[in-house]
C-alpha cells in the first residue's frame, strides 16, 4: 500500500508542476466568452506589450450567462478589469447590479448612432450581427422571402431555430417577432410557424451543425454565416435570408468593471477595441460587423445579409428586461 | 493505514460536499426562501416538468438495461473476435460531447438520415421516442460493463448443480443467477436513470418545447439571472435523486454468504461446432446492435471523410485542415497540446478516482449512497458551489482534478465497489489468519481479483472526463484547452467538419488505448495460477 500511495503522491506533484504557471507583474484581466477570437486576443496582447509594457490575461467563459453570474459573484472584490461580449439585453441588469463604471471611449462619436444602446456608456457597443435565417440554395432554390411565406403550410418541416429559452440568437429572433408583429401579434405568427419547424436545438452550434449536414434547408443564424462558407469552402451555396427587409441586430458590448484594479489600462483597452484596426480585424475573425462608420468591410462580406431596417429600436430595452419572462412563458404555451 | 483511509474520506468530502454545502448555505441565507418555495410548489408547470424528467429517465434506464443485458451475457460467457472493440465502442457516446452525439443521431436517423433513407422508415427521432432512443444509445454500455463484470465471475457450478437437480436453463437463471446479479443490475439501472434525468441537449433537440426537464429549467432560470430559483430547483433535484439512490441501495443489499458464489473470471472462446444456435443468436444480436447504435457513430466517422466545398467523394481534407494553421488559430493552442492536456487530465483524474474508490469502497461500504451524490447534481450547480467555496484557495491544477473526480466518481465508485463486494470474504479472512498485512492483502488478493473491474472503472473515468466541458471551462478559464473545449471552439467558429474529424480521432485513440490496457497483463494468468479458486466453490 505504501508503494501505491507513494506513486499516487508523486503523480499528484508532477501534475501540479505541469499545470502551474507563475504570474507576475501588472496585468490587465479581461473577461470574455469562449467564441472571442484568438486574432483579437493576440492583437490586444501585442498592443499592451508595446504601448504600456503590461500583460493582458483573458479569462474565457462557457457562455455569457456564466460570465455575468461570475461578475455578480465577484462584485465586492472584482478580479476583472474589462468585460467583452455581453449583449445589449444585459445592460439594464448590469446597471441595477451596479457592476460597471461609465466610460465614453475616445472615438465614441465614430460609432453608428443607432447601435448606441446605452447613452451613459456603462456599456459600449463594439460589434454587431444581424440575426437572420440562412438557406441552402442547393436544397431550396426558391426560399420564402416574407414572414408570411415562411409560416405558410406549403413549406413543410424545413426550419431549424435555436431554442429561444436557451440560446441568444433564438432569443433575439423571438424579440424580433415581438418587434415586428407587436406584443399582440407575435404569438399568432408563431402559431402558424410552428408546423414548419423541424427542430429547436438548445444552442446555435447544434442548430447550425444540423443545418450544414443537410437535415433541413433553413436555419436561424447570423447574416454573416455565408461569409464563412465562402472563405473556407469557396462556395456560395449557403445564402442569407432576410424576411420583409427587417432583422434584429445582436449588439455586443464591452464595459469597465467597477472597482477593478487597473482602471486606466481598462480604458485604454476599450479605446483600442473601438480603434479602426481592431474594428476591421473583427470582421473575418468574429464574423460580425464593426460598429464604426469608417471601418471598411472585407470583400467577402458581399455575400452577407443585406438588411435595410434594424428592428431593435422598435422595442424599449426596459420593456425587454421587464417582460421577457412573460413573453417567453406565453410563447412556450403556444408552442407546446 | 488508518490515516490514509481518513484522508481519502476527507478529500472526497471536500470535492463533493463542501461545494454542495456552499450552494445550500446560499439558499438558506435567502430572505424570501419561504415565499419562493411556496411559489414553486404552486406552479403547475414545475410539477409537470418533474414528472416528465423522472418518467423519461425511468423508461430510458429500463430500456438501456434490457438492450445491454444480452451483450453482458455474451461478453461474460464467451470470447470471440472483435469483443474488445465492440465493448469499447459502446462507451464512445460517453466521450463525445453531446453535440456530436446529437449530430450522429441526426445524420443517421434524421429525415435525411442514412438509416431513414436506406430502410425507408421516415424519421422517428423528433419526439418522445427520440429522447428515449438517444438516452439508450448513451447508457446501455453501463449494463454491459457492470452486469457483465459480475456475470463473468459467477460460479458456473451453481447453475450446473441446478441443471442436475432438474431445473431448466430459464428456471436456473431466475432462481440462481438473477438474485446474484441483482445488485449489479440495480446499479446499472440507477446510473442510467440518473444520467438520463440530467439530460439537457438531447431533450431540447429531440423533444423541442413540448418536453422540458428540470435541468433545462434550471439552465433557463440561470440565463434569465434568476439565480435563487435555479439554486432552489437544483436542491430539489438533488433531493429527488438521493431518494432514488437510497431506494436502490436498500433493495440491492446482499450478504457475505451470497458473495461466495462469485469466483474468478471464466469467459472462454466460443466454439463454433458445439454451440451453433448460440452463435447465430450472438451474430444476429450484435448485427442489430451495430445497425442501431453503431450506425450513428460510423456515419459520424464517415462524415469526417467528406471533402470540403461542393465536391463529392472521400477525402482527408478535414484532417489536413484539423492539423492546419487556421484550426490552431481558432483553438489558440497547437493540436498536440490539446491531446496531451486531455490525456493527462483524464488519466490522472481517473487514476485518483479509482484509488479513492478502492479505499472508500473497502473501508466505508456503508457510506455508498453518499458517494453517488454527484449524479444528482448538474455540473452547473456544482460549479456555482465551487465558486463560492473552493475557487479562491485551492490551486488551479488541483481544482481542475477535483471537478473531474466529481464528474467521474459515481460510476467509477459503483464499478469498483460492486467488484469488491463480489470478492469472497473468505480469501481475506484466510490471508489475515495466515498473518498477511493489510497492504499484502490489497496487493495479492484485492488488486489482482479486481483487475477487470478496475480497468472498466478507469475506462469510464477517462471517458467521462474526456467529455466534460463545464468543469474544464470553469477552472481552466479557456486557457486549458482539452479535446471537448477544442471541439466546442471549432464548432463555434463554423468548423463542424474539422470537429467530426477530431471526434473520430479521439474515439479511435480511446478504443485503441483501452484494448491495450485490457490486454496487458495479469488477469488471465491469475485465473489460471490460483488452484484455490476451484476449491472455494
Amino acid at each position: 500500500m505504501k508503494r501505491y500511495s507513494a506513486v499516487f503522491i508523486s503523480v499528484l506533484l508532477i501534475v501540479v508542476l505541469l499545470f502551474s504557471f507563475v504570474a507576475n507583474g501588472k496585468e490587465l484581466v479581461i473577461y470574455s466568452y469562449d467564441s472571442f477570437g484568438q486574432t483579437l486576443m493576440e492583437m490586444m496582447e501585442q498592443h499592451f506589450e508595446k504601448e504600456y509594457d503590461s500583460k493582458v490575461r483573458f479569462v474565457l467563459f462557457e457562455d455569457t450567462g456564466a460570465m455575468y453570474t461570475r461578475l455578480v459573484l465577484e462584485k465586492d472584490k472584482p478580479k476583472a478589469d474589462l468585460v467583452i461580449g455581453l449583449d445589449e439585453v444585459y445592460v439594464i441588469d448590469a446597471k441595477a447590479d451596479d457592476l460597471f463604471t461609465a466610460y465614453r471611449p475616445k472615438e465614441a462619436d465614430k460609432i453608428r448612432e443607432e447601435l448606441v444602446f446605452d447613452e451613459d456608456f456603462y456599456m459600449t457597443p463594439y460589434d454587431f450581427g444581424y440575426i437572420t435565417f440562412n438557406y441552402d440554395s442547393q436544397l431550396l432554390p426558391n426560399p420564402p422571402k416574407t414572414h408570411k411565406a415562411l409560416a405558410d403550410s406549403s413549406l413543410g418541416k424545413k426550419i431549424i431555430i435555436p431554442n429561444p429559452t436557451t440560446s441568444s440568437p433564438g432569443q433575439a429572433f423571438l424579440l424580433s417577432t415581438i418587434a415586428y408583429f407587436g406584443e399582440d401579434g407575435y404569438l399568432d405568427f408563431w402559431k402558424e410557424l410552428k408546423k414548419n419547424i423541424l427542430v429547436m436545438p438548445s444552442s446555435w452550434s447544434i442548430a447550425y451543425g444540423i443545418y450544414s449536414n443537410g437535415e433541413a434547408p433553413i436555419v436561424l443564424s447570423y447574416g454573416t454565416s455565408p461569409v464563412f462558407h465562402l472563405l473556407d469552402e469557396n462556395t456560395e451555396r449557403y445564402q442569407a435570408l432576410v424576411l420583409d427587409g427587417v432583422a434584429w441586430a445582436q449588439i455586443e458590448g464591452a464595459a469597465i468593471v467597477k472597482g477593478g484594479k487597473n482602471h486606466e489600462l481598462a480604458k485604454a483597452a476599450l479605446d483600442y477595441l473601438i480603434s479602426v484596426q481592431m474594428q476591421e480585424a473583427l470582421t473575418e475573425s468574429q464574423f460580425m460587423y464593426p460598429v464604426r462608420i469608417d471601418a471598411k468591410l472585407p470583400e467577402s462580406f458581399r455575400i452577407a445579409a443585406h438588411v435595410p431596417e434594424i428592428l431593435n429600436p422598435r422595442i424599449d430595452l426596459k420593456d425587454v428586461h421587464d417582460k421577457l419572462g412573460t413573453w417567453i412563458k406565453d410563447w412556450e404555451n403556444v408552442m407546446r | 493505514m488508518k490515516v490514509l483511509r481518513i484522508l481519502a474520506l476527507v478529500i472526497l468530502a471536500i470535492i463533493i460536499y463542501l461545494p454542495l454545502a456552499g450552494l445550500v448555505s446560499k439558499l438558506v441565507a435567502l430572505p424570501n426562501l419561504f415565499e419562493l418555495s411556496k411559489e414553486l410548489i404552486q406552479d403547475p408547470a414545475i410539477g409537470h416538468i418533474i414528472r416528465f424528467t423522472y418518467t423519461q429517465a425511468f423508461i430510458s434506464a429500463l430500456i438501456s438495461l434490457v438492450v445491454g443485458l444480452p451483450a453482458a451475457y455474451f461478453f461474460s460467457h464467451y470470447n470471440f473476435k472483435g469483443k474488445k472493440f465492440i465493448r469499447n465502442l459502446t462507451m464512445i457516446p460517453f466521450i463525445l460531447p453531446s453535440i456530436l452525439v446529437v449530430l450522429a443521431m441526426i445524420v443517421y436517423y434524421g429525415q435525411q438520415g442514412f438509416f431513414s433513407r436506406t430502410f425507408n422508415t421516415g424519421t422517428f427521432i423528433y419526439g418522445y421516442v427520440g429522447i428515449i432512443f438517444a438516452h439508450v444509445f448513451y447508457n446501455f454500455s453501463l449494463s454491459i460493463r457492470i452486469v457483465g463484470g459480475s456475470w463473468e465471475k459467477l460460479n458456473e457450478k451453481l447453475t450446473e448443480s441446478a441443471y442436475v437437480l432438474g431445473d431448466s436453463k430459464l428456471k436456473a437463471f431466475f432462481r440462481i443467477e438473477l438474485p446474484l446479479l441483482w445488485p449489479s443490475i440495480a446499479y446499472s439501472w440507477l446510473l442510467a436513470f440518473l444520467y438520463s434525468s440530467l439530460s439537457f441537449a438531447i431533450v431540447l433537440v429531440f423533444g423541442g418545447v413540448s418536453y422540458n426537464t428540470l435541468e433545462v429549467y434550471i439552465y433557463t432560470m440561470t440565463r434569465r439571472l434568476q439565480m435563487d430559483r435555479a439554486h432552489l430547483l437544483a436542491f430539489v433535484q438533488l433531493l429527488i435523486s438521493f431518494f432514488f439512490i437510497l431506494i436502490v441501495n436498500g433493495v440491492s443489499k446482499r450478504t457475505d454468504k451470497v458473495n461466495k458464489a462469485f469466483t474468478i473470471s471464466r469467459a472462454r472462446p466460443l466454439c463454433l461446432e458445439r454451440r451453433k444456435l448460440i452463435k447465430i443468436v450472438l451474430v444476429l444480436y450484435f448485427a442489430l446492435l451495430l445497425i442501431l447504435f453503431g450506425g450513428p457513430l460510423f456515419s459520424l466517422f464517415w462524415r469526417s471523410l467528406a471533402p470540403k466545398g461542393d465536391s463529392v467523394g472521400i477525402s482527408l481534407d478535414n484532417y489536413h485542415s484539423l492539423f492546419g494553421s487556421r484550426v490552431e488559430r481558432t483553438l489558440g493552442t497547437p493540436l498536440w497540446q490539446v491531446f496531451v492536456n486531455s490525456l493527462l487530465l483524464s488519466s490522472v483524474s481517473s487514476l485518483i478516482a479509482v484509488s479513492l474508490s478502492y479505499v472508500l469502497a473497502r473501508y466505508y461500504p456503508k457510506l455508498r449512497p453518499f458517494f453517488l451524490v454527484p449524479l444528482g447534481v448538474s455540473m452547473m450547480s456544482y460549479g456555482f458551489g465551487v465558486l463560492v467555496t473552493l475557487k479562491n484557495w485551492v490551486p488551479t491544477p488541483i481544482l481542475m482534478l477535483f471537478t473531474q473526480i466529481f464528474i467521474t466518481f459515481p460510476v467509477v465508485y459503483s464499478i469498483v465497489s460492486l467488484g469488491i463486494e463480489e470478492i469472497n470474504p473468505e480469501y481475506r479472512l484466510a490471508a489475515s489468519t495466515l498473518g498477511s498485512s493489510e497492504s499484502e492483502i490489497t496487493r495479492r488478493i484485492y488488486l489482482p481479483l479486481l483487475r477487470p473491474a478496475l480497468s472498466s472503472a478507469f475506462a469510464y473515468g477517462m471517458a467521462l472526463s474526456l467529455g466534460d466541458l463545464t468543469g474544464v471551462m470553469l477552472v481552466g478559464e479557456g486557457q486549458f484547452v482539452t479535446f471537448t473545449v477544442a471541439l466546442y471552439r471549432l464548432i463555434g467558429h463554423y468548423s463542424f467538419p474539422e470537429g467530426t474529424a477530431l471526434g473520430t480521432l479521439v474515439s479511435f485513440l480511446f478504443i485503441g488505448l483501452f484494448i491495450l490496457i485490457e490486454s496487458g497483463g495479469g488477469e488471465k494468468s491469475y485465473a489460471k495460477d490460483r488452484p484455490s479458486s476451484k476449491k472455494l466453490s
